[in-house]
């Protein structure tokens, strides 16, 4: 159980209106902890946005009938693929604001949803289509690469790299 | 929009730049553009050119629902109607950006809650 400060500190990050409120709460939270405290703080963060992704995929009442999209050999509702994306779209900032590059905040994401994978299916016997698909998204991969991807499955980490890539392209 | 997209990476929102106005959007931009422009083919002045400057000049990403609204209302007003047409436009991101947040509160409540 983490200290109350740092309970204190995921909760301002957690409970922040937006994403940008987020950040800064994040930013501030650095000024007041110490070093340990901290890293308790981005262990507690990466594992609270690991489950929230999960949440995100899966499937609302409010979806149904919607077009399904693929992408990384997972299908998904509009809704969700915008949820997803949404999510997705947070990673930069939220890593830049723990201190921490691309890669190293990749790399922990995929450790801590690994972990919780193997939580729910192991520990509460939860075997849902969702967490696969979360799993395969997120849970499969090593430290982000920046080249373009070349095949499919490779996870959080090629999300992100078609991202980069994206954006070199714009 | 959605059905030809492939790739999430393609749909991802663009991040919000810190004290800004909103970011530039080709597609949401334009068809904001456009629909400023539109009262100007029934013969009336652009009147909803209003509404897209104002949004560009006073509205910021992470400005409040009720200051946005205040501006939306004043635009309205000034334009006879057409102005509120590009704040219609770019409404939809920002629910979605709520529902991750949304998410994540409850998650990190439940967390801390089970444990104390």
């Amino acid at each position: 159980m983490p200290e109350q400060v740092v309970i204190d500190a995921v909760l301002s990050w957690a409970n922040a209106p937006d994403f940008t409120s987020a950040h800064q709460a994040v930013k501030n939270a650095r000024d007041l902890l110490s070093e340990a405290q901290f890293s308790v703080l981005i262990s507690e963060i990466a594992e609270i946005n690991v489950e929230s992704f999960v949440q995100l995929c899966m499937p609302r009442e409010d979806d149904a009938g919607e077009t399904v999209v693929e992408f990384e050999g997972v299908s998904f509702t509009e809704k969700q693929a915008a949820r997803l994306s949404a999510w997705l779209s947070d990673q930069e900032g939220l890593g830049e604001a723990l201190g921490m590059n691309l890669d190293a905040w990749s790399s922990l994401l995929t450790k801590k949803m690994q972990k919780l994978v193997t939580s729910l299916k192991e520990n509460e016997g939860i075997n849902d289509a969702s967490v696969d698909a979360a799993q395969k998204l997120l849970g499969t991969s090593g430290p982000a690469s920046f080249e373009p991807r070349k095949s499919a499955g490779q996870g959080f980490a090629s999300l992100l790299a078609a991202k980069s890539f994206n954006k070199k392209k714009q | 929009m959605w059905g030809k997209c492939h790739n999430l990476a393609q749909l991802l929102p663009r991040k919000p730049e810190k004290n800004s106005t909103m970011k530039f959007s080709p597609i949401r931009d334009t068809l904001s553009a456009a629909l400023g422009v539109a009262p100007m083919y029934v013969g009336l002045p652009p009147f909803g050119l209003i509404g897209t400057a104002a949004k560009k000049a006073f509205i910021k990403e992470n400005d409040s629902f009720v200051k946005k609204a205040l501006i939306g209302i004043a635009a309205m007003i000034a334009s006879g109607g057409a102005g509120l047409i590009p704040y219609i436009v770019a409404a939809p991101g920002q629910e979605v950006q709520k529902d991750v947040q949304a998410c994540r509160t409850q998650v990190a409540n439940d967390r801390y809650s089970q444990k104390i």
